[in-house]
């Protein structure tokens, strides 16, 4: 678990306000919907591949090593990534931060959904002129 | 039950239209579909979680999604995904709703371009049936195109492109390119009980307010009221047969009874793999290969629209994440065939909108945001000021592609079909020569990078030709009606007919195909085709 929760510190860190992965996301959540798609005794195989010091390691040797991880457990580590991504981002706090940072609504779409202009047709120009061009058996185009 | 006239295996774009043109037309209609109803408001994008659900409960892939309505699919020889879904509205309950016909030429690359082998039927022998399925559908869009030969007016004024296709749309005027707003199965207006469209973004996930179409709602009330018998939650599992006729279905129901049913004739409309599936699994001593597979073509000629996307970042925000997602404009400037190019054939350009938070973050149409320190600073750099163009490439026919039965079985007990697949040279080039000019249009647009995805894997949404069409019982499964050459009662009216594919979204084609089906099961007059070369004339002289 601890390797878990430092491998989740390193893959989404905190900074600028936001918060990292370990601190946004539960283990036990995060666990049980890998289970849910996989066999989450892979993806421990693929934990238990990283040194025993790993906890301890600074940012940049630990990123190397979660680099080694990703290429030698291409598919694990995949499964493992978009799982802690649906996790960080469905979560409030970090959705809050989103919308801190670029005023993105944080409501579900529906049922405000969104105001946008009108097409306006004028902006076909050239191609309104242009002669049809679909093609057809006898050579017309 | 009163004898059943047709019997048709499938309630989705396909098994709809045709039970619908059946039933008005006076026939005794049947249809039976593995899965249910799906409540329009129980559509994800009114919930929070509505990025999670397109991942998982919602996921286009029965094989992620495992919804007790699906089944699942062998695709570990395949790099091209399945994504399809199982329900009253069949896959146009999670659909774009993107609504090209196909082209004319599309019908003739025999002909016009000496590959594959042309249709039986044309473009132009649809042309009405097309016209038909738009106002039953409700179509917005634009009259006018020059890439096609004239159209009605739609229904509604086309949809809102948002900024990042306004963008997209002056560089393709600057660099004289064709492009045109879509056609899109979206009701912008109110349609019966169908609200306008309020341009939420995630049509895949469902419509609450009935604006993007799926036939749950604009076929099916009217089949029903016209007396067609709609059986859910009924799984076919074989076709039965007696000699040179088909004699029904045997069917399970949710509790896992099986049921027999007779029928006069039995339509299948189960999609490119499910139809497929089911005549194989319909082989007895008669058709020891499966039924209606004299000719050895059942399952074969899989084709997909092997898919590149070609995403711009722009230094602003363009607010993709609002409007229908898949449906803005498009461009056929390169959809034909130019042999200095390497390859034969063509793509249609089709941009699209962006992603909510995760879906940016994991890659939707682009690919992950990178994990670690620079984490946060890839996600604010892409979020928002992202807009895409699909690559749709065309997908020659090739018998080693194909549909087969694993030996795996689903719930029932029924073995699940297995997809092998691979990409075509022609396929890659075109690829390759998609996302070449694509970026050139983007940067035009300003775009400050690109990303591009080579070939999307998920993009396994159009199952075409596993019992395609021709006049020829030998290497055809069916005739130009959709009849099979070896039981003159049994139909096929799905994607699974396709000869080529073309290069674009095949529901409206199929559709069409499927009304004019209806027409020749019933004996009625084929509704006229229209005149090519005056339509070509009248275009001309319009200008």
């Amino acid at each position: 678990m601890t390797i878990l929760k430092h491998l989740l510190e390193v893959l989404i860190p905190a900074a600028d306000g936001h918060l990292s992965a370990a601190q946004a996301i539960s283990t036990d959540s995060l666990i049980a919907d890998i289970s849910r798609l996989s066999d989450y005794s892979l993806i421990e195989k693929m934990l238990q591949s990283l040194p025993e010091n790993f906890a301890e390691m600074a940012v940049e040797p630990a990123e190397a090593e979660v680099s080694k991880c990703e290429s030698n457990f291409p598919k694990e580590f995949t499964i493992l990534l978009n799982a802690v991504y649906i996790a960080y981002y469905e979560s409030p706090e970090v959705l809050r931060r989103v919308n801190e940072k670029t005023g993105y609504k944080i409501n579900p779409p529906q049922p405000a959904g969104y105001s946008l202009a009108e097409f306006d047709a004028s902006l076909l120009v050239n191609v309104k002129n242009r002669k049809p061009f679909w093609k057809v058996d006898h050579g017309k185009t | 039950m009163k004898e059943i006239d047709f019997l048709v295996v499938g309630a989705g774009a396909s098994g709809a239209a045709v039970s619908w043109r059946l039933a008005v037309g006076g026939a005794k209609v049947a249809c039976l579909e593995q899965g249910g109803w799906v409540a329009p408001d129980s559509a994800p994008s009114l919930t929070p979680a509505w990025e999670q659900a397109r991942q998982r409960s919602h996921n286009p892939n029965p094989n992620v999604r495992m919804n007790s309505w699906d089944y699942p699919i062998d695709a570990s020889d395949t790099p091209i995904q399945p994504s399809l879904y199982n329900a009253v509205g069949g896959s146009t309950i999670h659909w774009g709703a993107h609504f090209p016909r196909m082209k004319p030429s599309d019908f003739r690359v025999k002909s016009l371009d000496g590959v594959a082998r042309d249709w039986p039927i044309s473009y132009f022998d649809l042309a009405e049936y097309f016209e038909i399925n738009d106002q039953m559908m409700g179509v917005s869009g634009l009259a006018g195109d020059p890439a096609y030969p004239p159209r009605a007016e739609r229904e509604f004024p086309p949809l809102p492109i948002g900024v990042g296709a306004l963008r997209i749309a002056q560089a393709y005027e600057r660099l004289g390119y064709h492009w045109w707003p879509v056609d899109a199965a979206i009701a912008n207006g109110q349609k019966g009980a169908r609200k306008g469209c309020n341009n939420c973004g995630p049509c895949d996930l469902g419509c609450p307010r009935g604006s993007r179409a799926s036939v749950d709602l604009a076929y099916w009330p009217e089949a029903i009221a016209a007396g067609a018998e709609l059986i859910t939650e009924a799984t076919v599992q074989r076709v039965t047969s007696h000699q040179n006729k088909v004699t029904g279905v045997e069917y399970k129901d949710r509790n896992g009874d099986t049921h027999t049913l007779k029928a006069n004739n039995v339509v299948l409309a189960g999609n490119g793999i499910g139809t497929a599936r089911l005549l194989l699994l319909s082989a007895n001593s008669d058709c020891p290969s499966g039924l209606a597979n004299n000719s050895d073509q059942v399952g074969r000629n899989l084709m997909h629209h092997p898919t590149a996307l070609v995403t711009g970042i722009f230094d602003e925000y363009v607010d993709g994440f609002k409007g229908p997602f898949a449906v803005s404009i498009y461009s056929q400037e390169f959809y034909e065939t130019d042999t200095s190019r390497g390859f034969v054939r063509g793509y249609q350009a089709q941009t699209i909108r962006s992603d909510g938070p995760l879906g940016t973050a994991s890659g939707g149409y682009t690919k992950p945001v990178s994990w670690g320190r620079n984490h946060h600073a890839d996600f604010y750099r892409q979020f928002g000021k992202t807009a895409s163009i699909t690559v749709t490439t065309e997908d020659m026919p090739n018998p080693e592609n194909r549909v087969t039965l694993s030996d795996k079985v689903d719930s029932k007990g029924s073995r699940i079909p297995k997809l092998t697949y691979r990409v075509d040279e022609n396929a890659q080039k075109l690829l390759e020569f998609g996302i070449q000019t694509n970026t050139k249009v983007l940067k035009e647009a300003g775009a400050t990078e690109i990303i591009t995805v080579p070939l999307v894997g998920s993009a396994g949404f159009h199952l075409l030709g596993t019992a395609r069409m021709g006049d020829d019982p030998k290497d055809s499964v069916v005739a130009a009606t959709g009849r099979t050459h070896d039981f003159d009662n049994l139909w096929i009216v799905d994607g699974s007919v396709f000869v080529t594919a073309g290069a674009l979204n095949p529901t409206s084609t199929i559709q069409a195909f499927a009304l004019r089906s209806a027409d020749a099961m019933l004996g009625r007059t084929l509704l006229p085709p229209m005149d090519e070369t005056a339509a070509f004339e009248k275009q001309v002289d319009a200008i």
